[in-house]
C-alpha cells in the first residue's frame, strides 16, 4: 500500500502511522449534547467500502493527512492535508 | 579548583571513517544549525528576514547553500546565528549525526530506504533508514548525506556498514541487488 503525501509524493505505508477515523476533525460543540458527544467519542462505522481516516506521515514530513480509501479494494482515492480539511 | 579541559567529541568519533568495497562512510561536521518553524501565517516574514542575512528559503524537498527543507513548515538553517524570527527557533547544533555516503551510495541506501533515490541533486528526502527516521540528501548521484538524531549514530553506522558489507559481498559495484 502506498499513500500519496501531498508534500512528499508517493510513499510506502511504513512511513505512516494510522490514527483513526477522520471524525476527529469534526469535534462537536461543547454544548452539543450527550448524543453528539457519545457518537463523536465512541461510535465508529466499520464500512466494507469507502472510509476516511487520519494518518500521520510520521517518518516523513510530519503532516497529518486525511486519506480516503476503499477497505475492499485497498484503493487510496484521495489524500489531503488535515489542516486544509479542518479549516 | 582546576579548570577541566573539555574536548568536543563529534557524533561519529571512533566510528567513522570506514571504507567498505566501493562505499566510503565519512562524518560531516555541520557546525551550528537552527530549526526554524514559522508561526501560522509567518512563512513569508521568515523568508524575508532570512534573505536579509543571506539565507535563501529552501523549496519543499530541497537544500540550498545555507538551509534545507526539514519537514512540513520546518527548515534547518546552517549558520552561526539566526535573526529574530516570527517562528519557533531551536538550536540544533551537535544534535544530529551526519554521514556522507559516497561511491555506490544509491546501491547501499536502496537496501535501507523505501524511496526511489534516483532524484535530482540537492533533493532532501524525509524518510526511513532501516527503522530510523532520517533526512537523506542527494548531493550528487554518488554522494548522499544521511542525517539522524545524534542518539541514533551507532545504529546508523551499523545499518550503513551492514548494507555496504552485504553489497560488497555480492561482489559487484553496479550489481544493485
Amino acid at each position: 500500500m502506498r499513500i500519496n503525501c501531498p508534500v512528499c509524493g508517493e510513499r510506502d505505508r511504513r512511513e505512516f502511522y494510522y490514527v483513526g477515523d477522520a471524525v476527529a476533525l469534526d469535534r462537536p460543540d461543547r454544548e452539543a449534547g450527550l448524543d453528539a458527544w457519545d457518537s463523536y467519542v465512541h461510535l465508529r462505522d466499520n464500512p466494507a467500502g469507502m472510509t476516511r481516516d487520519l494518518w500521520h506521515h510520521e517518518a516523513g514530513c510530519g503532516a497529518w493527512l486525511v486519506v480516503t480509501r476503499d477497505t475492499v479494494t485497498h484503493v487510496v482515492s484521495d489524500v489531503v492535508l488535515a489542516r486544509e480539511v479542518a479549516r | 579548583m582546576s579548570v577541566v579541559d573539555l574536548n568536543a567529541k563529534s557524533a561519529c568519533a571512533g566510528l567513522l571513517p570506514v571504507t567498505i568495497g566501493g562505499v566510503a562512510l565519512t562524518e560531516v561536521e555541520v557546525g551550528r544549525m537552527w530549526s526554524v518553524s514559522p508561526f501560522a501565517g509567518a512563512g513569508k516574514a521568515c523568508e524575508t528576514a532570512l534573505e536579509k542575512v543571506g539565507v535563501a528559503w529552501p523549496k519543499v524537498g530541497e537544500r540550498n547553500t545555507h538551509a534545507a527543507w526539514f519537514g512540513l513548515d520546518q527548515v534547518m538553517v546552517f549558520a552561526d546565528t539566526v535573526p529574530d524570527l516570527p517562528a519557533a527557533v531551536t538550536d540544533q547544533s551537535d544534535a544530529w549525526a551526519v554521514v556522507l555516503v559516497s561511491g555506490d551510495a544509491q546501491a547501499v541506501l536502496a537496501r535501507l530506504v523505501p524511496v526511489d533515490l534516483r532524484v535530482p541533486d540537492s533533493t532532501v528526502l524525509r524518510t526511513l533508514v532501516g527503522h530510523m527516521t532520517a533526512h537523506v540528501t542527494c548531493l550528487a548521484q554518488d554522494q548522499f548525506e544521511v542525517m539522524v538524531m545524534r542518539s541514533m549514530t551507532e545504529t546508523l553506522v551499523h545499518d550503513l556498514t551492514t548494507a555496504a558489507e552485504a553489497l560488497a559481498a555480492r561482489g559487484a559495484s553496479g550489481g544493485h541487488i
